[in-house]
């Protein structure tokens, strides 16, 4: 079942297109990762599957429920954590997450549990009865973690969950993320590919406003390439390379004017279903006698996929 | 992978006390040189302020004022007050600041002692004055009755403040978090009791200081018949108060600190009973003690049972229990009241009976009004409905540590102040600065004390003081996007809001209060106290009206001074139709048709129909449907993010 349903959502600030025409599903106990440029219109589908803003146009279902008509069942089976995670500089850390506690309905029975629960899984038990105004940013971050859990949703929405923490606050909550990914179903988004790559089994990119790439991680990282150095003529080369059996592309890279003038060639190869054709290239190329300087097999990072997406709005196309 | 990494990162911060050990800083508690000095000043100008009473007491008795200087001058009660109110601020920051074991519980006992002081000679005079007033009886009868209440009283507390010791060092074994459970302990308690002060050394000091100071307390309230303690009585119970809040606060050890709680719960639950049994005394023979005890004891058992909730946190269960007894209590006392309020026209109409006197006013409509509010705060302190939830938030803002206080403390000081100049054209006496006394004053004589410039200008500056901050700060820090992220409607969000600033007024508005009260208390002649609660309706519905309008202006803008500023020009602007109407009235050629017209907006000729008794429904509508308006704006307001 779609936990979160988006369909051809739109949103206009003014004449300014932030959302379009974005559609994507997550479906129950996914973890996906929500990526992007900054002002690729991220925090506003955050905002608009919140229900705290209006779509211009487009569906969205949260659990089964329209964000816009049954919001009040959305926020009952969401927690979200945004950005900057805004808090009461007046009040305790356990003041405040019994007062949200109450406001989510959780049982008075409960409560009292459910809140060292969380406290205790996001590490703030320490500061339970510090002042709000008092805490750092990650102690903030926690707070607000801590915030979004306690009525035990089954949809988390995370806006940059780990912006701002210290590498061993990074490390903590990317754990506590993976065991709640566990029995949650969760959509961060974040700038820190790394932790994408550890974290979430799906991601979907969005780039002004448009999906521009969605897929499983696996998949994404199944993507290859050969790189070789090889002494001989680099035409020949690069025609034995595109006849091998399984090369779907071959491209020649620039060598140093040195190695150039030892006859060095450089090429870059990419195979059907990304098979590991190395042993069979080496063959062949031994077998015409030319000489195998570097025979490398890289999977792409999901950083290269990214800026692949989007790097065309950098450079304004 | 990297759990070890994050877990030595937890253990890493060192701590002066375990509960501190999960803390990322390092804590190392300083000595407060600072607040230790300025409670050292404090308690120099509060032994100067006896002294100076001491003197004056002397110059009084021994008549010094025929001789030469420096005998025969007198301090100002003014100069006294004065020196009194600033030692006792001194002493208070420094109960506040100071962590020191000793010192804290120095105040702890100062708080003890005040309280039982206090409780002792407040049941002395109430039930002396009241027994006193009956007739047929031997003059001992009276004292003596009057001393076994007080002593009961004051074993009740001794025992209530001795009781966590008890447990602690003899523990039952019994849980007493449930009902069932305390209510067993509190049988077998009397036993336990005496097992502790024969075992234990804390529980023995205890009892025994506290034992004898009551007795203390006693034989003096008894020795000094004639004078009138009961302000002394009170007094010793609000600066108890005062300073049991620090050591509350501050106290860590919880056997220490449950006992300080118990001591603000047992006073806040005698209060209560206090007020309940009055709304039937003069069922059964005995007179009448409504007003004014009654209501004192509103006064003290508000503050006492609201800071015993609160202290004990309203989500542990002896909270959540005292807050269920609470509104129970408060409903009890409301359908006493009614009842009794209802029966006597009941009878006149279908029973041709005449006989009964009419209760309503004032004992039934006070009553009423009081068991409302204990229903009201022990619901809301033990409810989860959301709005009320809500709204006990908003409250808190304004009753922490914030701007809040300081608005307390300067309406109690315009009160004062105001008061002063009520007083003193009233007595043609040298100690209120030689004013033109007039001893004769048209009733309702309180309009020359609500109907003033004074209390005008505390209106104006207090309505955009209270509402600036409501919405423009959650939409200035984005919290309105989280407070929006839990599932609750924007009515809910708009009415606490309201609700938490008005009952804030209110209890603002309410200090002012105390000063007539005390005169009814302290004066020979009571005067007609009834315009006082008119004129409470009034402000009620009208502050209502401008405290909605500033919740407006301030969901419409991030910024708190142009909330401030909006509203504070529509005040103006409301205030200026006040000052025509001031001056048609006074032209004898203006028409009907503009004075009515006029009269119907202008809110201070509102609250001098109201003052006068004379409390007009349309009046009333006017201000609560312009509640209605602009709150149903400021929904609008919220609801407006989704039409954009």
């Amino acid at each position: 079942m779609a936990m979160i349903q988006v369909k051809n959502l739109c949103k206009f600030y003014g004449p300014v297109l932030a959302v379009d025409h974005v559609s994507f599903s997550v479906d129950k106990g996914e973890v996906v990762g929500f990526l992007g440029p900054n002002g690729a219109g991220k925090t506003t589908t955050m905002r608009i599957l919140t229900t705290f803003i209006p779509a211009t146009s487009g569906t969205a279902k949260v659990a089964g429920f329209d964000v816009m008509y049954e919001s009040i069942k959305v926020r009952e089976n969401l927690g979200y954590l945004p950005e900057n995670v805004p808090l009461y500089p007046e009040m305790r850390v356990e003041e405040y997450l019994a007062y949200r506690a109450k406001l989510k309905g959780v049982e008075r029975r409960v409560r009292r549990q459910r809140i060292a629960y969380c406290m205790d899984r996001c590490r703030i038990l320490g500061v339970s009865r510090r002042l709000l105004g008092t805490l750092s940013r990650g102690y903030r971050q926690r707070v607000g973690l801590a915030e979004a859990m306690i009525h035990d949703p089954p949809i988390l929405i995370m806006d940059e969950p780990t912006a701002g923490l210290d590498p061993n606050q990074q490390i903590e909550t990317l754990n506590l993320i993976r065991e709640l990914g566990e029995k949650h179903t969760i959509l961060l988004s974040t700038h820190i590919l790394p932790e994408v790559e550890e974290v979430c089994r799906r991601v979907i990119v969005i780039d002004k406003g448009r999906v521009a790439l969605e897929g499983k991680l696996a998949d994404l990282q199944r993507d290859s390439v050969i790189t070789l150095e090889v002494r001989g003529p680099q035409d020949r080369v690069q025609e034995l390379l595109k006849s091998t059996d399984g090369v779907v592309q071959v491209s020649a890279l620039k060598v140093d004017p040195r190695d150039a003038g030892e006859g060095i060639a450089a090429f870059e190869l990419r195979t059907i279903d990304d098979r590991d054709l190395r042993l069979a290239i080496a063959d062949r190329l031994s077998k015409q006698g030319w000489t195998l300087r570097r025979l490398d097999l890289r999977r792409k990072s999901l950083r290269e996929h990214f800026m692949r997406v989007t790097m065309g709005s950098i450079r304004g196309n | 992978m990297t759990k070890l990494a994050a877990d030595s990162y937890e253990s890493s911060g060192s701590a002066s006390s375990p509960e501190l050990a999960g803390t990322p800083s390092r804590v190392e508690e300083r000595e407060p040189k600072v607040a230790r000095t300025i409670g050292l000043v404090g308690l120099f100008f509060v032994l100067f302020a006896l002294l100076m009473m001491v003197w004056n007491w002397a110059h009084l008795t021994y008549e010094w004022s025929s001789m030469s200087w420096p005998w025969h001058v007198r301090f100002s009660p003014f100069m006294i007050t004065l020196w009194l109110a600033l030692g006792g601020a001194g002493t208070l920051f420094h109960a506040f600041q100071d962590r020191d074991q000793g010192i804290r519980r120095g105040y702890g006992f100062l708080a003890f002692a005040l309280l039982l002081f206090g409780s002792v000679i407040t049941s002395l005079s109430l039930v002396g004055g009241w027994l006193g007033g009956l007739e047929g009886q031997p003059s001992w009868l009276g004292p003596t009755i009057a001393g076994i209440v007080a002593g009961l009283l004051g074993l009740l507390i001794v025992g209530c403040a001795a009781a966590p010791f008890v447990e602690a060092d003899i523990p039952s074994g019994l849980d007493i978090g449930s009902w069932k459970g305390l209510v067993v302990w509190k049988l077998r308690y009397p036993q336990r009791w005496l097992q502790g002060i024969r075992t234990s050394n804390r529980v023995q000091q205890i009892t025994v200081a506290g034992l004898f100071a009551t007795g203390v307390f006693i034989a003096s309230g008894l020795l000094m018949h004639g004078i009138n303690l009961l302000p002394y009585g009170l007094g010793a119970l609000a600066i108890g108060f005062v300073y049991l809040i620090p050591y509350a606060n501050n106290e860590r050890e919880d056997a220490w600190r449950d006992a300080g709680l118990n001591l603000f719960g047992v006073i806040g639950a005698v209060a209560v009973a206090l007020t309940i049994a009055s709304s039937f005394t003069d069922l059964v023979g005995l007179p009448s003690i409504v007003m004014p005890y009654g209501v004192v004891a509103v006064f003290i058992g508000f503050p006492f049972l609201g800071a015993f909730i609160g202290f004990k946190g309203a989500d542990s269960d002896v909270g959540y229990w005292c807050a269920r007894a609470l509104a129970y209590a408060g409903l009890a006392l409301f359908v006493i009241a009614a009842v009794r309020s209802i029966t006597p026209p009941i009878a006149r109409t279908f029973l041709d009976n005449n006989d009964l006197p009419q209760y309503l006013l004032p004992g039934g409509f006070l009553l009423m009004t009081v068991g409302l509010m204990y229903l009201l705060l022990g619901g809301t302190l033990a409810s989860d409905n959301r709005l009320l939830v809500l709204t006990r938030r908003e409250l808190g803002v304004f009753l922490g540590p914030s701007i809040g206080w300081f608005v307390l403390a300067g309406m109690a000081g315009m009160a004062a102040f105001s008061f002063y100049l009520f007083i003193s054209f009233l007595v043609p006496d040298d100690r209120f600065g030689g004013g033109a006394g007039q001893l004769v004053a048209e009733e309702p004589i309180v309009q020359n004390y609500f109907l003033e410039f004074i209390p005008l200008i505390c209106l104006i500056m207090l309505v955009p003081l209270l509402t600036m901050r409501l919405l423009s700060e959650e939409n200035r820090t984005g919290t309105i996007e989280v407070l929006l992220a839990a599932p609750i409607t924007e009515w809910e969000i708009v009415l606490s809001k309201f609700l938490g600033v008005w009952i804030f007024n209110m209890i603002a508005w309410s200090l002012w209060a105390i000063f007539p009260l005390a005169l009814w208390l302290y004066a020979g002649e009571p005067f007609d106290y009834r315009p006082i609660l008119s004129f409470y309706l009034g402000i009620g519905a009208m502050t209502a009206g401008f405290l909605a309008m500033g919740l407006f202006f301030s969901s419409v803008t991030r910024n708190q001074i142009v909330a401030a500023l909006l509203t504070t020009v529509v005040m103006v602007v409301m205030t200026i139709v006040v000052i025509f109407m001031f001056q048609l009235m006074a032209d004898p050629a203006a028409s009907q048709a503009k004075r009515e017209a006029l009269g119907y907006v202008s809110y201070y000729h509102h609250l001098m129909e109201f003052v006068r008794g004379r409390v007009h429904l349309r009046f009333v509508l006017f201000h609560v449907s312009l509640a209605i308006f602009w709150l149903f704006l400021t929904v609008k307001v919220l609801e407006a993010r989704k039409w954009r």
